[in-house]
């Protein structure tokens, strides 16, 4: 299928397409709607078997990306504020080498999580998520089924979920 | 998850929000998921679900790219192999495609294995123009339809990439990610350590988190979860691709571990010369696949014992 057949399926499909962008949260869901499109004209050509499936996906990718720039930009604005002894945001008042400490504690926080839910649960989350295999074949590797592999990946991102969230109200 | 004492109905509401959300983000997590119908369903039901979602894989993401790298053992489908099979000049090494029971071509992820046996080179040509040439008993995971990572899951692999700011090439090695920020690195990885070392340009390894920029001519050792930044000799860099091993104070134990790989030989150091540092070259080609002809160059006797080789002390 090339970009003309997708884009076939794309208007097929706008109003039920804009109305998920709309209840991922978007307030600009037209403009988001024509992201999409865009983003259609420059897909990678070539087999698609389920077009309707790719597109909902491209939808949910472009929201999320939204929400991680959202957090990497409080970040800087974070960091930023230290720097330069800004009012302080939230916590922002430690110097540079304690956001270094911070950055450590942090790091043994989700080491100390992940490993708390057992060897296979643990590989498979980093095999999944770091390493960056898709979900079937990690069950291939593993001989195990793929409910397996979701339900060792919910225990892995439920504790370390669960560690991140006590910390930050703490 | 959190143990259900509230009566509180709005705590166990928000427990079963979160729990759902969870669910969620694990599901689409998935390149082969297509029940979006049902996705968007829930999503409609109440706003706070598109929070809670959004929530939920904004936080894992912070934890998963907070995990400092670990030297876990790479997954072996297979018991580690004790004998080496000495291949022939002109050997072929085996390209797996673990394709498994997908109807569809996925889009996303599209993985597949290229994999050496020792004693053998291979240079794998990416579609970008970018090459990787791989040692012996060396496996990379690739991917169709990302010609700009690669994962290095044990041997040894020189990479000489085609820089793009926009799309860096990404490693991921050991549980690490080293980024390209141009052109040219080798990275091993053996025994539990990784060893990256930069002839050209520079690589990031783990940006973002214990990020460390490496410039030509500087290395990198990882080993039970601390990185060390080391000087490399820049000529040396991949020298192993014209047959010559280069060290500089390296241990016995990583000189053999090399050579088993570049001879296609079971060779291991004693206990007693393990820790030894080397420095020095190997012309590997000299040895016409025999260990004992490096004996006299690394200072030990190189004896058969059993079914391998084994270095030890001369006395």
């Amino acid at each position: 299928m090339d970009s003309s057949g997708l884009e076939a399926v794309f208007f097929a499909n706008r109003d039920t397409l804009l109305r998920f962008i709309r209840s991922l949260g978007a307030g600009d869901a037209e403009d988001l709607l024509h992201e999409l499109w865009v983003r259609i004209q420059s897909a990678p050509t070539g087999p698609i078997a389920s077009p309707l499936s790719y597109l909902y996906r491209m939808a949910n990718n472009l929201m999320l990306d939204r929400h991680r720039a959202v957090r990497q930009a409080e970040k800087r604005d974070r960091e930023w504020t230290e720097a330069t002894g800004g009012p302080a945001l939230d916590r922002s008042e430690e110097p540079s080498a304690e956001r270094v400490v911070i950055a450590r504690e942090q790091a043994a926080l989700a080491e100390a999580a992940l490993q708390s839910v057992g060897d296979r649960a643990a590989r498979i989350f980093r095999r999944h998520r770091i390493d960056g295999v898709e979900q079937r074949v990690v069950a291939a590797e593993f001989g195990v089924s793929l409910s397996t592999v979701e339900g060792d990946l919910r225990k892995a991102c439920r504790a370390m979920i669960d560690a991140k969230r006590r910390h930050d109200e703490a | 998850m959190a143990e259900h004492d509230d009566i509180d109905a709005a705590a166990l509401n928000g427990a079963g929000l979160n729990e759902a959300a969870l669910d969620w983000v694990v599901r689409t997590g998935s390149d082969a998921f297509d029940d979006w119908p049902a996705f968007h369903a829930w999503l409609e039901a109440d706003p706070r679900h598109a929070a809670a979602y959004h929530a939920m894989a904004m936080d894992i993401e912070a934890m998963a790219a907070a995990l400092p790298p670990v030297p876990v053992a790479p997954i072996v489908m297979q018991p580690p192999r004790r004998r080496w099979p000495v291949w022939a000049g002109g050997a072929i090494a085996a390209s797996l495609a673990l394709f498994v029971g997908y109807e569809a071509i996925e889009m996303r992820a599209h993985p597949y294995a290229v994999e050496t046996a020792a004693g053998v080179m291979r240079t794998v040509r990416l579609a970008d123009g970018s090459s990787i040439a791989m040692g012996g008993a060396t496996r990379l995971m690739l991917d169709r339809n990302d010609p700009r990572m690669a994962t290095l899951e044990r041997g040894e692999a020189m990479f000489v990439v085609r820089h793009d700011d926009n799309d860096p090439f990404e490693v991921s090695v050991g549980g690490a990610r080293l980024v390209d920020v141009g052109t040219a690195f080798d990275v091993k990885r053996a025994r539990s350590e990784t060893r990256v070392a930069v002839s050209e340009g520079a690589v990031d390894y783990n940006p973002g988190r214990d990020g460390i920029r490496l410039v030509k001519g500087q290395g990198l050792v990882v080993r039970d979860g601390k990185a060390t930044v080391t000087a490399v000799d820049v000529a040396s860099v991949g020298s192993w691709r014209d047959s010559v091993l280069a060290y500089e104070g390296a241990t016995l134990a990583e000189v053999a571990d090399d050579l088993s790989r570049a001879l296609g030989v079971d060779l291991r150091a004693d206990p007693g010369v393990a820790k030894r540092p080397f420095s020095g070259s190997i012309a590997t080609a000299k040895l016409s696949g025999d260990p004992r002809l490096a004996g006299p160059l690394l200072g030990v006797a190189i004896r058969k014992r059993g079914g391998h080789w084994v270095m030890s002390s001369r006395s």
